[in-house]
């Protein structure tokens, strides 16, 4: 099934088109890039429920083989999908924002292309395939920061996604370099065999795991490499919505995935895993309420609910895993997309200039409150049923880290209320709101996600664990903890928009009366805290920007001093030598006089002192 | 065939030298003649390369002194072809883009073709003295290109040059000496030592040929602590005698280090090893941070190449610490690969900072910006060259170092590591270029699209590290057939 | 008679060598000085064959050699005049103290 090759080749081809000839098509090539997409996009349905495994034999040296292979099972499938579906929706979306900009060329020709890497990296059956792929979401990323380039905020975001992100990719490229050391190939499949027969020698499938993990962490901007994913937002929001929240940044919870037999088998990886991603997604949601800027907010939400999904890959529920990255990929993708039109409408992402926003643009506030709502894990919304199925499987295992993602959930509702209540609210006024703004290019791809949003988790919430190949787990929690998990979003809604209200709103209802003083005496507390502690985080945000300077200072400061080195130290004892021999040449110039008395003298004299003094040896002999 | 190769340049520039000086045109398409009939002879060599036979080919001797018994004996393997076909490219390239330079023409197109009989001699020596021989007359040329061609502090950096190369080929001369008289009969033929090993159970000796031969091909390489005079060589040198420096000269130490010490003082290298192993990391580390610091673009460019170069030293000390045939071909199968991808490259890099210099009359980075919105084209190449000199897959670059890391990682994961330290600095280093060059505003109007013929030039070497970069196999099956030396 | 003794012919080209080495040290004109050279190598000369007859008159590659000798200062004064003459020409002075371009 050769035809497999053509979901990623399509968008490809399309990609080299518009870079050679964007000038000349229509929206410079934007439309092109929808069509390549469409194509992978109609495509990947045929394959529905299949397993195929192609490749080709890039080179061999010795007995190591180098493959590329695409791989298709229902993983890559549902994944595929996901990506192609998303990428079709933003690009029609980006045919209208990107009108006003400069470089529209570019911006689509890096597009697809990364539309193709993505899809690439998804069905790559071999480790070198999905490295390569993983380089070329990298650079794309790279390219698309950095599309304002004119703004340094730009250039210094691009630059610090582009180094952060490639320190993880080291791990992926020691680990398939690794893995080719000990199984003779790159071939997923082979490796995954390996791990799970136990035919590798101890301790290397932890060390290959951690190697893998690394790279995880940098895409997925997981601690310690987050910082890179709030700068990122420096981009067009089109990027944003695709790359910085739905697919990229979820490539590393992919790999993990991907490869969770291999984690399987190393037991402590696992831990670290869900270490990593408890710590994670605790702070950046903490961080996330105390931003100013809308698009921020949602960048510390997404590596928070990335966070989310490590610790559902540390709990053992990769299919918990891969339904939240789903369903969180079609709501984040929604309020991006969102948020990118209120930025059109008005000029701004900051909440401090937004606010009433919902006479202007009632679709898109039904379209954004939808997909917020969804975040917030309320039911029926997607949201809802992917957070209970890695409640679930917390609740399985640990209490807890159950209680850790009641938490989680109720901060999501805290800064996505806020968020959403201060963009749209109707008791503060945009300076400017007279005109309505309704692009409907821009509208439909919005509303086509926040559908999903809406209805995508609670479709295919049995289907998904047929589908995986991973055991299957509970779907749902059982009774009181789901009962936690919604109480914890609508609480956490409702303080967000309360706290954006600072008073009392009719459009918030009755409730708080009915709860009365005590729970709202106890919930001030306790937010007050959480508030003062995530305002302390926006230092701590501020922290890991000052960490990676203060490493690239480092860095900086080293190669000086090695230039310094180099300039006083080995220069001066080379040219030190040289000078020496030179001077002593200067000494002995005056012996040189030109003089021919002086030369034959000297002659002569040399002689005859010659001779005395042989005479005398041999006399004395 | 392969003589013809070797002298075809040579040929020519004694015709070229026949041709009256007023008509640099005629002298210069005469060279141009020259270079593309030594590529197409080089071609020919590649289309009737034997894949199956893992010895020499092509192979011709003769006696040339019969006293001390040393021929004239040239032949070719899948290791030197590759850098043959590399040196008639680069020769064809640096005649094209100095096409229209009329500045005392008859010299510079002689003094070109001279060094590219004297780089194809060396790579298809198999005779020590031979070697030695086209050594000294692939580096001499160069010493008058960058005096008198240079820039304005030329006759310290071509003094220094030549200071430091002549330095380390007398002790390369030694090393030779030494390995002569160890055999018996005494020969300088290097595929019969290769065969007797003659310095096997002399642990002594073995180690003063092996220092000899590491500081002869080190100084080329080069290789840290002795890359002193590369980066002011490079700074002064002319653009096309930067090019042919870092794409071919720093080859001679490469492939000296790759065909000559490791198989004929094995033993010793096997002893040794941990020393060439250090001494490519630290050339790695170190080049990658010393270019991050500069200022100049030139001299980053420069430094960078010592980053390069020191995956080659890397790959010889892994070769040597293994027993593993498999890593050992992987190790040399990525050494060799670097140097074509290197060639290619830092050939293209040095011809877009050679360009700029010309333009810009300065070599400060900072004086570059804006160049992608004044010479769209020639930015793009630019960008194309960074990304794979920071080893992005789809670029010949890749493929050269993940084999080397593959090969360290068989042996020492902490030494992979430093790798990584390396081409993680570098990365920073490339996009610090990137940003400067291609996204901040322009500083002045100076700088425009060269002509096309000089893009031209860049774009195939561009394209051609590309086209082995998305196909390896065309160089990885040529290497592999010879990459199991003993 | 009694034959002239070896010492006789030592003698004569000792004093030969003494005018010759004097000229070169002490003549400032460069046709003195190579007249001295000249002196110095007939000295040489004579040296060669009293010694060729009073050690092996049989071997006649003595006298070849003095031949030789004789020949190259010949040769050598003809050129040390051509280079002399040129000299002149260029500078109109053969006083060897005026060319100091040897001067390191």
């Amino acid at each position: 099934m050769t035809a497999l090759a053509l979901v990623p080749l399509a968008p490809f081809v399309a990609a080299l088109a518009i870079a050679a000839f964007g000038k000349r098509l229509p929206a410079r090539g934007g439309w092109l890039a929808v069509l390549g997409i469409l194509i992978a996009t109609i495509a990947l349905p045929f394959f529905f429920d299949q397993r195929i495994n192609v490749g080709i034999e890039w080179f061999t040296l010795g007995h190591w083989h180098f493959g590329l292979s695409l791989h298709l099972d229902g993983l890559s499938w549902a994944l595929a999908m996901l990506v192609a579906w998303v990428a079709l929706a933003v690009n029609v979306y980006a045919v209208r924002y990107m009108r006003p900009e400069a470089g529209r060329v570019r911006f689509h020709a890096w597009m697809t292309f990364f539309v193709a890497s993505m899809l690439t990296l998804i069905l790559a059956g071999s480790l070198l395939l999905l490295f390569i792929a993983w380089e070329g979401v990298g650079v794309a990323s790279y390219a698309l920061i950095a599309q304002r380039h004119e703004e340094s905020e730009a250039q210094r975001a691009a630059l610090k996604a582009f180094l952060m992100t490639r320190l993880g990719d080291f791990g992926l490229l020691l680990g398939w370099l690794m893995t080719l050391h000990f199984t003779g190939t790159t071939d997923i499949a082979t490796l995954l065999n390996a791990a799970q027969s136990g035919s590798l020698p101890q301790g290397v499938p932890l060390l290959l795991a951690m190697l893998f993990l690394a790279a995880a962490i940098g895409k997925s901007a997981q601690l310690p490499l987050t910082a890179w994913l709030p700068d990122a937002m420096a981009g067009p929001t089109p990027v944003s919505a695709l790359i910085h929240s739905a697919t990229m940044v979820a490539a590393g919870v992919y790999l993990v995935t991907r490869l969770f037999p291999l984690f399987a088998a190393a037991p402590p990886a696992l831990e670290v895993v869900l270490w990593i991603g408890g710590v994670t997604a605790v702070l950046a949601a903490l961080a996330a309420t105390a931003q100013a800027d809308l698009k921020r907010i949602l960048a510390w939400s997404t590596v928070s609910q990335l966070g989310e999904m490590f610790i559902a890959l540390g709990l053992g529920a990769p299919i918990a895993a891969t339904f939240h990255l789903i369903t969180h990929a079609a709501f984040k993708a929604c309020l991006f997309l969102g948020a990118g039109a209120v930025e059109r409408a008005t000029g701004s992402h900051e909440l401090g200039q937004l606010g009433g926003l919902y006479r202007r643009l009632p679709w898109i506030t039904a379209a954004f409150v939808a997909a917020a709502l969804s975040l917030a894990g309320l039911p029926p919304f997607s949201g809802y049923w992917s957070e209970e199925r890695i409640l679930a499987a917390a609740a399985a295992t640990h209490a807890g880290w159950a209680i850790v993602l009641l938490v989680l959930i109720a901060l999501a509702g805290v800064y996505i209320g806020r968020a959403t209540m201060a963009t749209f609210g109707p008791w503060r006024q945009a300076p400017r709101q007279n005109r309505s703004y309704k692009p409907w290019i821009m509208l439909a791809p919005t509303l086509a996600l926040a559908i999903a949003a809406l209805a995508l988790g609670g479709l295919v919430h049995q289907p998904i664990g047929r589908l995986l190949p991973f055991a299957e787990s509970p779907p749902i929690a059982d009774g009181w903890w789901k009962t936690g998990a919604i109480i914890a979003g609508v609480v956490g809604l409702a303080f967000g928009v309360w706290r954006t209200l600072r008073g009392p709103v009719p459009a918030l209802g009755k409730w708080p009366g009915v709860l009365g003083a005590g729970v709202h005496r106890l919930a001030d507390a306790t937010a007050h805290a959480a508030l003062s502690i995530s305002t302390a985080l926006c230092a701590l945000e501020r922290g890991f920007d000052r960490l990676a300077q203060r490493v690239v200072a480092a860095a900086w400061a080293m190669a000086q001093g090695t230039r310094i080195g180099e300039d006083r130290g080995l220069w001066v004892v080379n040219d030190g030598f040289a000078e020496m021999l030179g001077a002593a040449g200067e000494r002995l110039r005056p012996l040189e006089s030109g003089k021919v008395f002086w030369y034959s003298a000297g002659v002569f004299g040399w002689t005859l002192l010659a001779g005395i003094a042989i005479t005398l040896v041999v006399w004395w002999l | 065939m392969l003589t013809t190769t070797i002298f075809l340049p040579l040929l020519f520039a004694a015709i070229a030298s026949a041709l009256p000086s007023r008509n640099a045109g005629a002298i210069r398409w005469m060279a141009l003649i020259g270079a593309s009939l030594t590529l197409a002879a080089a071609l020919t060599l590649a289309a009737g390369f034997n894949y199956a036979d893992h010895g020499l080919q092509w192979r011709m001797t003769t006696a040339w002194i019969p006293s001390i018994n040393a021929n004239y004996d040239v032949a070719v393997t899948g290791i030197s072809l590759p850098l043959i076909v590399l040196t008639a490219l680069m020769l064809v390239a640096v005649t094209l883009y100095t096409l229209r330079d009329h500045d005392r023409a008859k010299g510079h197109a002689c003094l070109f073709l001279l060094m590219a009989t004297g780089l194809m001699g060396v790579f298809a020596s198999q005779d020590l003295l031979l070697f030695y021989l086209f050594f000294e007359i692939a580096l001499v040329p160069l010493y008058f290109v960058i005096g008198i061609w240079g820039h304005e502090n030329r006759r310290y950096a071509a003094m220094k040059f030549f200071l430091y190369t002549r330095a380390g080929s007398l002790a390369m001369l030694l090393a030779f000496l030494g390995l002569y008289l160890a055999m018996t009969p005494h020969t300088f033929s290097l595929p019969a030592i290769i065969a007797a090993q003659p310095l096997a159970g002399h642990a002594t000796a073995g180690g003063l040929v092996l220092l000899g031969l590491l500081i002869g091909f080190g100084v080329k390489l080069p290789t840290v602590p002795i890359h002193n005079w590369l980066p002011d060589a490079h700074v002064e040198a002319p653009t096309e005698g930067s090019v042919f420096l870092a794409a071919l000269h720093l080859k001679l130490g490469a492939y000296g280090l790759i065909a000559v010490l490791l198989p004929t003082v094995a033993a010793a290298a096997t002893q040794w090893w941990i020393a060439l192993v250090v001494l490519g990391l630290v050339s790695l580390v170190y080049g990658a941070f010393a270019a991050l610091g500069q200022g100049d673009f030139k001299r980053l460019v420069a430094y960078s190449s010592i980053n390069h170069m020191g995956y080659v030293m890397l790959a010889a000390g892994i070769w040597a610490a293994t027993s593993d045939p498999a890593v050992r071909a992987l190790a040399l199968a990525g050494a060799v690969f670097q140097m074509v991808s290197h060639g290619l490259l830092t050939g293209a890099m040095f011809f877009i900072a050679g360009t700029l210099q010309d333009q810009a009359g300065t070599r400060e980075l900072a004086a570059y910006g804006g160049l992608g919105r004044r010479a769209p084209v020639f930015a793009v190449l630019l960008a194309i060259a960074a990304f794979g000199s920071l080893g992005i897959p789809g670029l010949s670059g890749f493929i050269a170092e993940f084999q080397v890391i593959g090969a360290t990682l068989a042996v020492d994961l902490w030494a992979a590591l430093a790798v990584i330290l390396g081409l993680i600095v570098t990365t920073g280093l490339y996009l610090r270029v990137v940003l400067v060059m291609l996204m901040r505003p322009a500083t002045s109007d100076i700088l425009h699209e060269p002509a096309p013929r000089r893009l031209a030039v860049v774009a195939v070497l561009l394209a051609l590290s590309v086209l082995i970069g998305i196909a390896p196999g065309l160089l990885e099956s040529m290497i592999a057939s010879s990459a199991s030396l003993p | 008679m009694t034959p002239i003794p070896l010492t006789a012919f030592l003698i004569i080209a000792a004093i030969l060598f003494a005018i010759g080495l004097y000229t070169i040290l002490a003549q400032r004109t460069a046709v003195m000085v190579l007249m001295g050279i000249e002196c110095i190598l007939n000295a040489v000369g004579l040296n060669l064959i009293a010694f060729w007859r009073f050690t092996a008159p049989g071997d006649y590659s003595g006298q070849i050699f003095t031949i030789i000798i004789i020949t190259v200062g010949a040769i050598e004064m003809a050129l040390g005049l051509a280079i002399m003459m040129l000299l002149y020409r260029n500078r109109q002075t053969v006083q060897v103290d005026d060319y100091t371009e040897l001067k390191g």
